[in-house]
Formats: structure tokens, sequence, C-alpha cells
């Protein structure tokens, strides 16, 4: 019995191990090169050993402009939520209630931003914004301006450019789950005599808990990563208010040549998601399963 | 599969590859990076009328320089000197490249310049691959300037010094970031026949490093006020002198010498004469570190310290005055924040009457089809901040002599008064060579125009007149500038008052000095 346990194992480890070697290649590895440079300051110079320097840094708010990364993390994952909801309503449109040639006009006027690079839609939406103000100045119309130069307004620009942009892919991926449901219950529920509405909210909703929960954290987590955006539309201003945490990590090496810094942000996020992943895995498998 | 979903796939398939294939034309050849792209693409947007740019031949010999009137004295020091000094040494004969080189050699050359200033820079090395008959290449790669330096550190850090550039373009800010692996050029200098009494002091001064000579000067510029002329006829907007002379154009009571004087002017004469949608003056929001620099009446970095050594005055009464310029500005609608195209484009659309701005906008607003009437007014006596663009030799081409040569070939060509002085003219800089300057006054109306020249003349002489202050050298200037843009956007935009900044800055400037001390020593 122990044999045939040793044998299986054995067996197990040989065929995993082409994956084990690219994950340490390619993941355990530049995390253990990231967790090393995060004890340094480093300088066109050298590296000069600071341990613990930059965690402190981070954990304590030193920087008011990582605070503000993160503060927009909250900020930026709202938006993805928003989208996430829109997405699952207009999927659930476009599977019921648009039909025909609307239907494809409609998905391919969701799906068009999913296409485009991010460098071009905000480069589309930077010149339509400074459109609108010119117009806005030419007629005399002062109060409409440019909402990428307040401090109060560039992140909400940089959120429903976000939400734009990625519109398309969720709607996607609603719109191939919603149709891989089992009929038999919306047919039982029309039987029923429930509306639309009620179909929606009381059978494709539920049926779609594990994808919606599963989608919503990730949509925190994504909220640490969005670069593109700020890059393009605002380079993480007015004055810092619209940076995020991976903008700012990326402008620590930039201007400051501070990789030292850059590699502790990047531990301090992968520990932040490392704990939403472990709530999610207890979430949808412990309990919702 | 549905036709329906073929067709939807269809569609989304040409839209993906027309859209990127648009960008790669929009972008091409400049970019690098999402940051970078902004910047060139900014510049792109503004010339996008453009359809031919002007092509200039510059007499490579025997062009008199004409005696200006009147005689300029450009000096970045205050008490103005004319003394005589030598000329570059003149290009290698043309004869005797093929001797020099058997096979071409190839200059890898890297440089920020992705503005207007770019595009000169362009032409002249064209004019030089025409002189060098393809014995010697020039390589550019032109990379947005933060993008430039986190790139070059990144390969000296690895080690892979053949991926370095042979020659830079930079400015003297930087060369604490770059020390490193930048080698000196005394040798070359010399074996080329280039020394100091050619080039202005201060330009040269700033290229010593430790002994050594770190950086050949090329240019030096400081920022400029720039206004549309004919929104000031229009309103009837008295300028002051001395750019009212030079544009004839009513004068105003006197020169802006002082941050009041500025202020006085836009209050009294600017605000009131100006129509509610043309705002006095713009602001470029997260991008006023320079701006703050050049209206700042004391280095305030060194503060009684040096710039290697500071003592930081970011709380005291001259970074006071710049904050409470801005605050109020902001507050009473004299500066309005804007993000840069859009300021750009509205200096020349005429909905910002004034900007203070760089010089290398001239190279952008000159190309402008229809013309651009834009004039400049210099700003703030002994003051203005100066920059300085230097070449740079990294530690690659020491390693290899054919290179070297090549680079004192193309220094030849390039410092030769005319074509110091082209560039000079074309991409709104002055050269910090002597004998450029004369060819600089001489030629400036038949390079660009007129109205152009003039430009060139108030930035180029005025501010040289009146001296100026140059940028604090220390490896933590891009993070203290990073800090200034924090702060100098939130006052215009009356989020902070100015002794909150006052505070907030001199406690973060205090805290990153503090953290490098106890760090790096």
């Amino acid at each position: 019995m122990v044999d045939i346990r040793i044998k299986n194992l054995a067996s197990a480890l040989i065929l995993l191990t082409p994956f084990l070697v690219l994950y340490t290649i390619f993941t355990i590895y530049p995390l253990a090169v990231a967790i090393h440079l995060s004890l340094y300051r480093t300088t066109p110079y050298g590296d000069y050993y600071v341990g613990l320097d930059n965690y402190v840094s981070i954990l304590t708010g030193k920087d008011i402009r990582l605070n503000i990364g993160f503060s927009n993390v909250l900020v930026y994952g709202l938006f993805n939520a928003i989208t996430l909801g829109l997405s699952l309503l207009v999927a659930w449109l476009l599977t019921r209630s648009i039909t025909g040639k609307w239907s494809t006009v409609t998905q391919i006027v969701i799906l068009l931003p999913m296409v485009v690079s991010w460098v071009s839609l905000g480069l589309a939406w930077t010149t339509l914004l400074s459109a609108i103000r010119n117009l806005g100045r030419a007629a005399g119309v002062m109060w409409l301006d440019n909402p990428l130069v307040y401090t109060s307004t560039a992140k909400w620009t940089v959120g429903a450019l976000i939400t734009w942009g990625s519109l398309g892919y969720a709607t996607l991926l609603y719109i191939s789950t919603i149709r891989s449901l089992p009929m038999d219950y919306f047919e039982a529920a029309m039987i029923d005599g429930a509306s639309d509405w009620q179909i929606f909210r009381h059978v494709t909703v539920p049926l779609l808990k594990h994808i919606i929960i599963f989608q919503l954290i990730g949509a925190v987590v994504a909220a640490f990563n969005i670069f593109d955006p700020v890059a393009v539309l605002t380079g993480g201003g007015p004055a810092w208010s619209s940076t995020s945490v991976a903008y700012y990590a990326a402008r620590q090496v930039q201007y400051a040549w501070n990789v030292g810094m850059c590699a502790a942000i990047g531990v301090v996020v992968i520990a932040i998601v490392l704990g939403l992943n472990l709530f999610q895995f207890r979430l949808i498998y412990k309990r919702l399963v | 599969m549905e036709r329906r979903s073929l067709l939807i796939i269809a569609v989304l398939v040409v839209l993906l590859i027309v859209t990127n294939v648009a960008t790669y034309f929009i972008t091409s050849g400049a970019v690098t990076t999402i940051t970078q792209f902004t910047t060139v693409l900014e510049t792109r947007v503004i010339t996008q009328t453009v359809t031919t740019r002007e092509t200039v031949t510059v007499t490579v010999t025997g062009i008199p320089s004409p005696t200006p009137t009147p005689t300029p004295t450009v000096t970045p020091t205050p008490t103005p000197t004319t003394p005589a000094h030598p000329t570059p040494p003149p290009p290698i004969p043309q004869t005797e490249l093929a001797s020099l080189f058997p096979e071409p050699v190839t200059i890898v050359y890297w440089d920020g310049l992705t503005g207007g200033d770019g595009w000169v820079f362009d032409e002249i090395i064209k004019m030089f691959h025409e002189y060098s008959q393809g014995f010697v290449k020039v390589e550019r790669t032109a990379i947005g300037w933060a993008d430039l330096f986190a790139r070059l550190v990144a390969i000296w850090r690895a080690g892979d010094i053949e991926s370095l550039p042979h020659l830079l373009m930079t400015h003297t800010d930087e060369i604490p970031l770059m020390k490193p692996f930048l080698a000196p050029m005394d040798d070359l200098l010399r074996q080329a026949g280039f020394t100091k009494e050619m080039f202005d002091p201060i330009s040269w001064e700033r290229c010593v490093w430790d002994g050594k000579v770190l950086c050949l000067p090329w240019d030096i510029h400081p920022m400029l006020l720039y206004f549309r002329i004919d929104v000031a006829q229009e309103y009837g907007i008295r300028i002051p002198p001395p750019a009212c002379e030079v544009y004839n154009l009513p004068c105003w009571d006197r020169p802006l010498e002082k941050l009041s004087d500025v202020w006085d002017w836009f209050v009294k004469e600017v605000k009131p004469k100006l129509p509610a949608n043309i705002t006095p003056t713009g602001w470029i929001n997260g991008g006023g570190s320079w701006e703050f620099w050049g209206l700042v009446s004391k280095n305030v970095w060194a503060g009684k310290g040096t710039d290697e050594d500071p003592q930081p005055e970011f709380d005291g009464p001259e970074a006071m005055e710049v904050y409470r310029f801005l605050y109020e500005g902001g507050r009473q609608g004299i500066i309005g924040l804007y993000v840069w195209p859009d300021l750009a484009n509205c200096l020349v659309g005429g909905q910002v009457f004034t900007w203070y701005h760089g010089p290398w906008m001239m190279a952008t607003f000159d190309t402008i089809t229809g013309g651009c009437p834009y004039g400049a007014i210099p700003l703030l006596k002994g003051v203005t901040w100066y920059q300085l663009h230097t070449f740079e030799i990294t530690v690659r081409a020491q390693r290899d002599p054919k290179v070297l040569k090549a680079i004192e070939v193309f220094f030849r060509y390039i410092y030769q008064p005319d074509v110091h002085a082209f560039w000079g003219i074309r991409a709104g800089h002055v050269p910090t060579t002597w004998a450029a300057q004369p060819v600089y006054i001489g030629k400036a109306k038949e390079l660009v125009g007129d109205l152009a020249s003039k430009a060139r003349e108030m930035w180029s002489f005025q501010v040289f007149q009146w001296g100026g202050l140059f940028m604090p050298h220390h490896p933590l200037i891009n993070q203290i500038n990073d800090i200034l843009n924090t702060y100098t956007t939130n006052l215009v935009a009356g989020v902070i008052t100015p002794e909150e900044a006052a505070r907030s800055i001199q406690q973060e400037m205090i805290s990153i000095l503090e953290a490098w001390r106890a760090q790096i020593g």
C-alpha cells in the first residue's frame, strides 16, 4: 500500500516537474529577488542595505503620494465593481431583450473598447476632453472644463475610462456564462409567470453568484495594478491625485531609481492580494459550494 | 457558427488592426513607453496641420559674421564682458575622412529631445551625414527624459556596458545620477582642439566635476513668458519693456524684474482688459517644478549650504513669495490649470494669453501652419532659472578609439559657428560657444523670420544680460521636482494654502534628504 502511494507520488512529481520548474523560474525566483531588493535603497552608485526601512515607510504612510495611491485603490476598485454590475446587466439584455440587428450593433459598440489599446483609448479621451474645454471657452461657457485638470475630478475621470474600457471583456464573459446556464430554470420561471426582471434577480444572479464574487474580488485586486489608464490620461496627476499603487511604484524607478522601494511596494501588494484570495477561497469554496 | 457572431468578430478584428496600425504610425520612431508616448503625441497634435518642414541649407565655411546692432553681450553673469575668444576647431576636411575611417563607424547616440528641438537635431544629423559621406554615422534615439535616465542606470547596474550608447545629450542636473558610467572628456577635447575659452565660463564650469570635464556644453536656455501678440493688440494690453519696444506695442510702466512686478502687471493690466474666456496665464498641472525654480529668487534647495550639502529653505521668504503668487493667482483667476497639450494648444488658439515655459516651444510654434503670432517677455532679473544641454560620452565609447575619433569628427562639425547657431536659432536655445553667438544674432531673421527672431532676441539677450541661477545639482533632483510638482499644482488649484505648502514641502525635502544621508551618507 505504501509502495503504491510512493509510486503514485513519484509519478505525480514527475508529471508536475515541468510546471514546477517554470513556476520556480518565473514566479518564485522573481519573488525572492524582489524581497531581497526590497531590503535595499538602490542608487546608480550601488545598493545600500536599509533593512525594513522601505516597509516601515510604506506602512507608516510616510509618502503622501503612496497613500493617495492606496486610497485610490478603493476608487478604482469601485469603478471595477460598477463595470461588473453594468456588464452583467448588459449581458442579460443582450441575451434576452435586445435581439436581431440591434443586438449585433450593441455588441460591437460594447466590445469595441476591448480591442483598442489603453494608449489609444486614453489619447482619444484626452483629445475629447480638451476639445470640450476649448468649445466651452469659445462659446463663453466657462463651467465646461477639462476634468483632468482638477484634483477633485481627475481620478473619477480615470475611473470612467477604466469602466468604459473594461466593459466589453466582462460583458463577453457574462454572455458566455449566461448562455451556458441550463434553460430549465428559466423555462420553469417563465411558466410560473416571472417577469424578465424577476428572472434576472431570482434565477440568473443566484446561478452566477460564484462568478460574480470571483470577479468582485478580482476587481479589487486589479485596482492595485491599474497603470495604463493613469499613465496615459493623467500621468498620476494633477498633483498625484489620480495615481495608482502600480504607477507610483513605477515612478520610484523612473524618477528616483529606488528599485528597492518599488520592490517593497510589490511585496506589500502581494501580501494584500494573497489575503484577498484566501478570503475569496473561503467564501466561495467553503461557504457557497 | 452564427452569421451574426461571425460579423461581430470580423468587425472587431478589422477595428483592432486599424486602431493599432494607426497608433503605430502616429507614434512610431520615438515611443517606448506610455509616458513617452504622450510627450511625443502632444507635440504631434500641435503640428498636425503642418505639411512640410522647412529645409535650411547652412553654408559650412566662409560666411562672414555680420556686425550686430546693437552688439550683444551674452553672458549669464550680471557683469557683461566681451572678451576675445577662440573659435572651435573647424571640421576635419572631407578628404581625410577616408584615411581616418577605413571602415564606417557608427556612433550610438541617445538624447531626450522628443519635441520640436528634436526635429532640429535630426536636421543637424542629416547635415552631418552629408558631410561625413558614410564614413561616420550617428544613430540617434530620442527617449523621454525620465525613461532615458532610468534606462541608462538600469543598463549600468546590470553591467551591460555594450548596451550603453556611446554619446548622450542630457542636462547638467543629471550628471550626479550618471557619473558612474560617464567617461571624462579631457583627452578627447584636447585631441579635438576644444578649450574652455571657446565656451562661456558658466557653462564650462558646470561641466567640470572633481577636476575632470564630464560634459561638453551645447546650449543654455532659461524659461520665457510667451504671449499672444494679436491678443495684446486686440485688447490694448501694455507689454513690459523691453518686449514692448521690440514688438512695437504700448509699454507697461516697468520691466518684470521681480515677482511682484509680474503680479502687478497681471492684476492691474492684463486681467482687467482680457475677456472672461481668455485666461491671463496657464500652469501645467503636475508640471510646475521648472516654473517654480524660474520664479524663486534664491536656490532654496541649497539654502545656506551647497547643492551637495544643502540646508533647504522651502519655508523661507523667497519660497513663500512664490507660493502666495500661485495661490492668489489661482484664486483670482489669473492662473489657470491646464494639461500640457491643452496649454500649448490654448496659447496657439488664443485662449491663454501668456505661458511661462521653455524656449524649446519656439521650435514647435514656428511650425504651426498659418503662424502663431507669439512674442516673448523676459522674466525676473538675476533669478531666471537656467538649464544646460550638454554632451557626454560613456565608458562604452571610452573603450573604442575609433568611436572616440568619430565623436571628435562629429563635435568638430556641429560646433562650427554656423551649425551651432543653426541649432540655437531653430531649436530655441542659445549656443554656448562665443563664436556661434554673433552668427546666431545675424542669421535669426533669415532662418526663422522676423517675428520669431524677436522672441530669440528677447530671451537670449535680455535674459542673459540680467543673469540667472541654475537648477540644483543633486541626485535627488527628480524627487525634489516631483514634490514641487505636487504642491505647486495644489496651490494653483486652491487645495492648500501657502503656509500649508511651505510646511509640507519643507518637511518632505528634509525627509528625503535625511533618508538619503542616513542611507547613502
